[in-house]
């Protein structure tokens, strides 16, 4: 077996694991004004991650950032290095 | 005893003024070191009053969240001058000595107007860091950074300003709910580089000399992530402004070809980490952004002087103009990796476990979640394009070799530093300003959650990387719309202006073209008035006009004469201050203030 096909198996093995997100570490008191975002939900327990949600995100951010790379250059370049 | 640490930088750049050669390297190295000595001393509680004006001016009051800034800030200071230290120009010392110096009296300060003090001080020596180029674009740059702290200054004292009224204290802490709070956080967003006020940040940093970046990307934007802290901490509309930095700040910086502009945009995007967790305002968030500031400063300064040394060795900074740096400057690329994969949030590094508790914090705020979520996607693949594209693809064209042994020193510690706290995180957590629990850095979700994150971005990188390749272009920011509205008001003011005084020149030939119509005028006006005058009352008196006539002659003319001429003479005096040498000035300013300090006190 080559190595790009291993590295393919151990990849597709990570990405494939759901997980118990964790709440540990959570239970904090409010520091300021309004008291903090997260603090009413705090001791709440986090919900399972189903398997490859975190590779989802991933492959939805790298369409984003492809997308913004082909269009808004286009829109936003100089016309040459160095104006600032 | 401890001494304000900011004492001991102010009187080594004064020191620093004397010196040349090898005493300089020697002052430069044991500053820092004087200092991380007197920090060690500190402990909570500790403090240091000066009286000024009636009023009880702490310039030193020292709690955990002040000494845990202290510690990195001199730790930093440290190995950036370290880097610095074959760079010899003195100019540039003494502002760094100066700057890092105020930013320990910032966080150090006990009261308002020891804050706003350093705070100023840092503007100031923050611009001349900048200017330290002596490029165009780096004295327009500086000119740009020190407009938009101005409006930040504003700002702050007008919010201070009613906390004081309202409350009466001026004690560094909350600010008033309200407007007075929402001033003083949009002054320090100012600093934090809040998106729409952020754009001096990517204008200034690549413009400074790489020395002077290094510095720069240290210190302003985490002091005001401190005073952020300290003011308006555990608010919802700040914790979504850090979400929206860190998303913000990738999306541009992936769009970067100019090395020192992409790590430009992901100090916005990395401080977004921090504001998000002060804003968030749990204790688990506030010690996830605090512990983010330490990692932080650690890989940003690690990552400067990396491309630091690339520009020092190479000349070039531009992505399409690199490559092959692996095989040729084997131990720059070595750090380089190393704090890239830090900042990425790779298990292993530094990044990893601070961004996890900001991370983890933000999971019940959904739309902030996924905004870090994103932006770690685009840090990840920022870093991906610097390192391949610098560093890793071939390119047999470029020479190149590792910089001087200083440098070296100075990136591998900073790389060091950042592997170990990756893998013993235990030794920040222990002196987190806040209270804490015990933190599972390496559970399995965690490391599996990341891995997958960032495993689908290298994979998707490296199979469509001709997508994600540098262009030779520089992208417009906020600043396009800022300079094109800038200009139109100076059009506006600029042309009844002119119509007014069409043929006059503000410089300082004017003061002195003044002084000499001036006198002309008193001249033409003693000879054909006074005189006229003396002469007309002489002839109806002959006796009166012989005394009339001496008088003008010897005490009117000789009263105006001599004040003409001793102005003149000081008008041209004056005109030889106008050196054009910025140095001259900062000079000037810095003995006016001295003065007015010892005649105020």
């Amino acid at each position: 077996m080559s190595s790009k096909a291993i590295a393919l198996a151990v990849f597709l093995l990570i990405i494939t694991q759901g997980y118990a997100s964790e709440a540990e570490g959570k239970a904090a008191e409010s520091v300021g004004h309004e008291g903090a975002t997260g603090v009413e939900q705090a001791e709440h327990e986090l919900p399972y991650i189903f398997p490859g949600v975190e590779a989802v995100l991933g492959a939805i951010g790298m369409a984003y950032f492809a997308a913004i790379i082909m269009t808004l250059p286009k829109f936003l370049a100089e016309e040459k290095e160095g104006v600032h | 005893m401890v001494v304000p640490p900011f004492i001991v930088f102010f009187i080594g750049a004064l020191l620093l003024l004397f010196l040349r050669g090898r005493a300089r390297d020697i002052l430069l190295i044991a500053v820092p070191t004087i200092a991380a000595v007197d920090l060690a001393l500190a402990r909570p509680g500790a403090s240091w009053i000066f009286k000024f004006m009636g009023f009880d001016v702490v310039l030193l009051q020292v709690d955990k969240l002040s000494l845990f800034m202290g510690y990195i800030f001199v730790l930093i200071g440290w190995l950036g001058l370290l880097y610095s230290l074959k760079v010899r120009e003195n100019w540039h010392d003494v502002n760094a000595l100066i700057y890092i110096g105020s930013s320990m009296g910032f966080v150090f300060a006990g009261d308002f107007f020891a804050f706003v003090f350093f705070w100023e001080i840092m503007a100031i020596t923050g611009t001349f860091l900048i200017m330290s180029g002596k490029s165009e674009k780096a004295i327009r740059a500086g000119f740009r950074y020190f407009a938009f702290h101005l409006l930040g200054d504003v700002a702050l004292l007008a919010g201070l300003l009613m906390h004081f009224h309202a409350t009466g204290s001026i004690s560094v802490g909350l600010v008033q709910s309200g407007l007075p709070a929402f001033l003083v956080a949009t002054a320090v967003g100012v600093n934090a580089a809040f998106v729409l006020l952020h754009t001096w940040l990517p204008d200034a940093y690549p413009s400074a000399p790489f020395t002077a970046s290094v510095f720069l990307c240290v210190y302003t934007t985490k002091a005001a992530v401190y005073a952020m802290g300290r003011v308006s901490p555990g608010v919802d509309w700040i914790a979504l402004m850090g979400g929206a930095m860190a998303l913000y700040g990738v999306t541009f910086a992936v769009m970067q070809n100019n090395a020192r502009r992409l790590l430009s945009y992901h100090v916005i995007s990395q401080v977004g980490y921090m504001i998000a967790g002060v804003g968030m305002g749990t204790a688990l968030s506030l010690n996830g952004g605090f512990f983010h500031v330490f990692n932080h400063i650690l890989y940003k300064a690690g990552l400067f002087m990396g491309v630091g040394a690339v520009l020092y060795m190479t000349g070039k900074e531009e992505l399409s103009e690199l490559g092959g740096l692996a095989r040729k400057m084997p131990i720059t690329t070595i750090s380089t990796t190393v704090v890239a994969f830090s900042i990425s949030g790779v298990p292993l590094f530094n990044g990893f476990v601070s961004k996890g508790l900001v991370v983890q914090a933000s999971e019940p705020n959904f739309p902030l979640f996924v905004m870090l979520e994103l932006a770690s996607v685009g840090t990840f693949l920022s870093f991906l394009k610097l390192l391949y594209f610098g560093f890793y693809r071939s390119n047999s064209a470029i020479e190149a070799r590792d910089p001087p042994l200083n440098m070296k020193v100075a990136m591998g510690a900073t790389a060091f530093l950042c592997f170990f706290i990756g893998v013993y995180p235990d030794s920040v957590v222990r002196i987190l300003p806040y209270p804490t629990q015990e933190y599972h850095f390496y559970s399995a979700p965690h490391v599996l959650g990341v891995s997958q994150l960032l495993g689908m971005t290298a994979l998707l990188f490296f199979l469509a990387r001709t997508v994600y390749s540098p262009h030779r272009i520089t992208i417009r920011d906020f600043d396009y719309i800022y300079r094109g509205a800038a200009n139109a008001f100076l059009r506006f003011v600029e042309k009844p202006w002119t119509r007014l005084h069409y043929n006059v020149h503000w410089d300082y030939d004017l003061g002195v073209k003044a002084v000499g119509r001036t006198f002309r005028a008193a001249f033409a006006f003693d000879s054909r008035v006074v005189d006229g005058a003396v002469d007309g009352v002489g002839k109806s008196g002959f006796v009166t006009s012989i005394y009339s006539r001496a008088f003008d002659l010897v005490v009117v003319d000789g009263a105006v004469n001599g004040v003409g001429d001793s102005l003149k003479a000081g008008a041209r005096r004056l005109r030889t201050t106008a050196t054009g040498i910025i140095e001259d000035y900062a000079s000037a300013i810095a003995a006016g203030v001295l003065l007015l300090i010892f005649i105020l006190r």
